[in-house]
């Protein structure tokens, strides 16, 4: 099958491997631009969140580009994402587009026909060459994340503006072409000393440092949450993030799987603000946000999509945890509304808040 | 006796019975704050994210009232889901914790966990862990299943309520129930429909042993149990009405998707429908032309369909 399927961040280099390991044609849309957005809301109802909206426009652009499955996952809630799929196969077949959707998710009531799209997923019958291909899948996904972390922390110490970001690009598709894990690793090694050369050894100024959290798919998806990172990068910051996607893989499916619970922890660390989970990223936003407080970070920016639930309860609290601790907290709200100037505007003026705190203080 | 104030708003219109009983069996003397008015709005709106949804800015205002009229005890319950398998929505499993926040710290929110994910049995269990804490067991259970009783009668005489009046032009009036019930914040569309001749239907009429003999309209079943009860009585339903009205707060995210395929639905069946999103911002006069200019199409469906051209 030829199969489609949204972008998240980078993780379409991993997922490609995935799908060709289980013997299927990847075909991976362009990355986000502005005309996903708009082919996205074209047929989006209107008070769906960006996510949704950009999401769908990924899946439009992979079916214009022949695509015949798309891939999407699921869940039961609370959190909206799980009735995504099944919202947007109605609408991509409302709109005229003849398309097997396979929703990726644990089966409740329908085991028939679950069990026939799993056939379907596992085309590829060879076990052996399954479980390498899933390994390699980890080891990309593992190693791209390594780089990003890499480039957040080089990038507001690079001797030429802009030379990390290209950096970045070039080993991840460099990344995306290897075949073994051996390569992945050298791939990373390689990247950890030629960086060296890239960042400026005169600078002893203090970073000032931010914490990066809120609702997964705009902390991870830089068309999202227009660059964020980048844009705080160039402003002589280094993002500290709290969201990996290998570790949201570990604790949504292979945790739940056996039975284990990763909310725990999270509820003690958020502990007489919040009491527990609230579906979405909500309490893993309020738990990652008191961690950070507490580790002595220059400020903390939590990013969220109009309407989305938990991540409004998230905010709701915040403003407590940042008397609390005595550090500057802001939530950025994001829809397709969201011009880039004002964006930046915002972000100079908290990063020139940090700045200031910062050198007062030393 | 010690006072504890229940705010009206949420989860009120839907449990009141049940939890006016409960409380009162348990000792308390019940204080429930008054119908929203413009004053009520504006306090919720002040103590407020502007993220969230009307109803919940709505809540922290009756909060606020409470506060404000020297009532120190607030019942604020933690519900996170009412039905196996189900939830209701991600924002009031956060209350609690906000409306900790918007008020002075001196006043004490009584908060039980109400979790019914996994049945029935856990729900009871949660409500009378909840009771020990105030009286024993004994008489715990005593209020429980006089709670229980008076929830239980209220939701028969709801399913009982006359469904379809014939002659009449009967339109489904969906939402969430703190939607629908709250006058103020629906402009008293239920009463402007009454008085424009028309039978309306809520989401209340919707007996759960009908739905079962039903075939479900939708192929993946809806995790939201106020979605899911908006799915069933549009089920039921379906071939009786000749309109529907679909009313969701701004910004709601369960009903955005809901929407869609209440939508798809009304329209497969040929079923005029009509939306209404309400916020903060709506005014009462607004919605009621709407309704107006709704009523007139469906009249002129109903009672001249045949003398109207097709080509409109």
């Amino acid at each position: 099958m030829k199969i489609t399927f949204p972008h998240l961040g980078n993780s379409y280099i991993a997922i490609e491997t995935l799908l060709r390991t289980l013997g299927h044609e990847p075909i991976t849309p362009p990355l986000g631009t502005r005309k996903t957005l708009e082919l996205g809301s074209k047929i989006s109802p209107e008070h769906t969140c960006l996510p949704f909206k950009i999401i769908l426009g990924n899946m439009l652009e992979g079916i214009s580009q022949g695509a015949d499955t798309v891939m999407m996952i699921g869940g039961w809630g609370p959190c909206r994402l799980g009735y995504y799929g099944e919202i947007q196969r109605i609408l991509l077949e409302e709109s005229g587009n003849d398309i097997e959707f396979i929703t990726l998710e644990v089966p409740r009531k329908d085991y028939n026909k679950a069990w026939s799209t799993m056939r379907k997923v596992f085309s590829c019958k060879n076990l052996g060459a399954i479980y390498k291909g899933c390994q390699l899948t980890k080891a990309k996904m593992d190693v791209l994340e390594r780089l990003e972390n890499l480039s957040l922390y080089c990038r507001p110490r690079e001797k030429i503006p802009g030379a990390i970001s290209s950096f970045l690009d070039k080993k991840l598709q460099e990344l995306r072409q290897v075949s073994s894990i051996k390569d992945c690793y050298l791939i990373y090694e390689n990247s950890e000393k030629e960086l060296e050369d890239l960042i400026n050894p005169n600078n002893k100024r203090r970073v000032p440092r931010v914490g990066f959290l809120g609702e997964i798919y705009t902390v991870v998806e830089p068309f999202a949450n227009l660059n964020i990172e980048t844009r705080l990068g160039h402003l002589g910051v280094e993002v500290v993030r709290t969201i990996s996607l290998w570790e949201w893989l570990q604790d949504h499916i292979f945790k739940k799987i056996m039975g284990k619970s990763h909310i725990e922890p999270l509820a003690k660390s958020a502990d007489g603000y919040l009491r527990g989970f609230i579906g979405g990223h909500g309490l893993e936003s309020v738990a990652h946000s008191v961690e950070l407080a507490k580790s002595n970070l220059d400020g903390i920016i939590h990013i969220l999509p109009l309407s989305c639930n938990p991540e409004i309860i998230a905010q709701g609290i915040l403003p407590k945890i940042s008397s609390d601790y005595e550090v500057p907290i802001m939530s950025l709200v994001i829809d397709e509304h969201a011009g880039e100037t004002g964006f930046q505007t915002r972000l100079e003026a908290f990063v020139d808040l940090m700045e200031r705190r910062l050198y007062a203080r030393v | 006796m010690s006072q504890i104030g229940i705010p009206r708003a949420l989860y009120y219109f839907q449990y009141n019975r049940l939890w006016q009983t409960f409380l009162g069996e348990l000792g308390f003397q019940v204080v429930i704050s008054p119908e929203t008015n413009r004053e009520i709005l504006n306090m919720g709106l002040l103590s407020s994210v502007d993220g969230f949804c009307l109803p919940m800015k709505i809540y922290m205002g009756h909060v606020q009232y409470l506060v404000k009229n020297g009532i120190d005890r607030i019942f604020v319950p933690q519900i996170i889901s009412v039905r196996k398998k189900e939830y209701i929505c991600p924002n009031f499993m956060g209350l609690p914790d906000l409306i900790a926040q918007s008020v002075p710290s001196d006043i004490e929110i009584i908060s039980p966990t109400v979790d019914g994910r996994k049945g029935r049995k856990k729900l009871i269990g949660d409500y009378l862990s909840f009771g020990r804490i105030f009286a024993p067991l004994e008489r715990v259970k005593f209020a429980w299943e006089k709670a229980e009783q008076a929830q239980a009668e209220y939701d028969l005489f709801c399913e009982n309520i006359t469904s379809i009046m014939a002659p009449k032009i009967n339109l489904l009036f969906l939402g969430p129930c703190y939607l629908t019930e709250d006058p103020f914040l629906n402009g008293d569309l239920i009463n402007e429909l009454d008085s424009l001749g028309v039978h309306v239907i809520t989401q209340k009429q919707m007996n759960s042993e009908a739905i079962m003999e039903k075939q479900s309209l939708i192929s993946k079943p809806l995790f939201w149990s106020g979605a899911k009860e908006s799915f069933d009585t549009l089920n039921l339903y379906l071939d009786k009405i000749d309109g529907a009205v679909i009313v969701s707060p701004f910004g709601c995210g369960a009903q955005s998707l809901v929407n869609v395929l209440l939508n798809k639905c009304l329209q497969e069946h040929g079923t005029p429908n009509l939306e209404l999103y309400l916020d903060e911002h709506s005014s009462s006069i607004g919605i009621q032309t709407r309704i107006e200019a709704f009523i007139d199409l469906l009249e002129r469906k109903h009672y001249h369909e045949n003398n109207l051209s097709t080509s409109g």
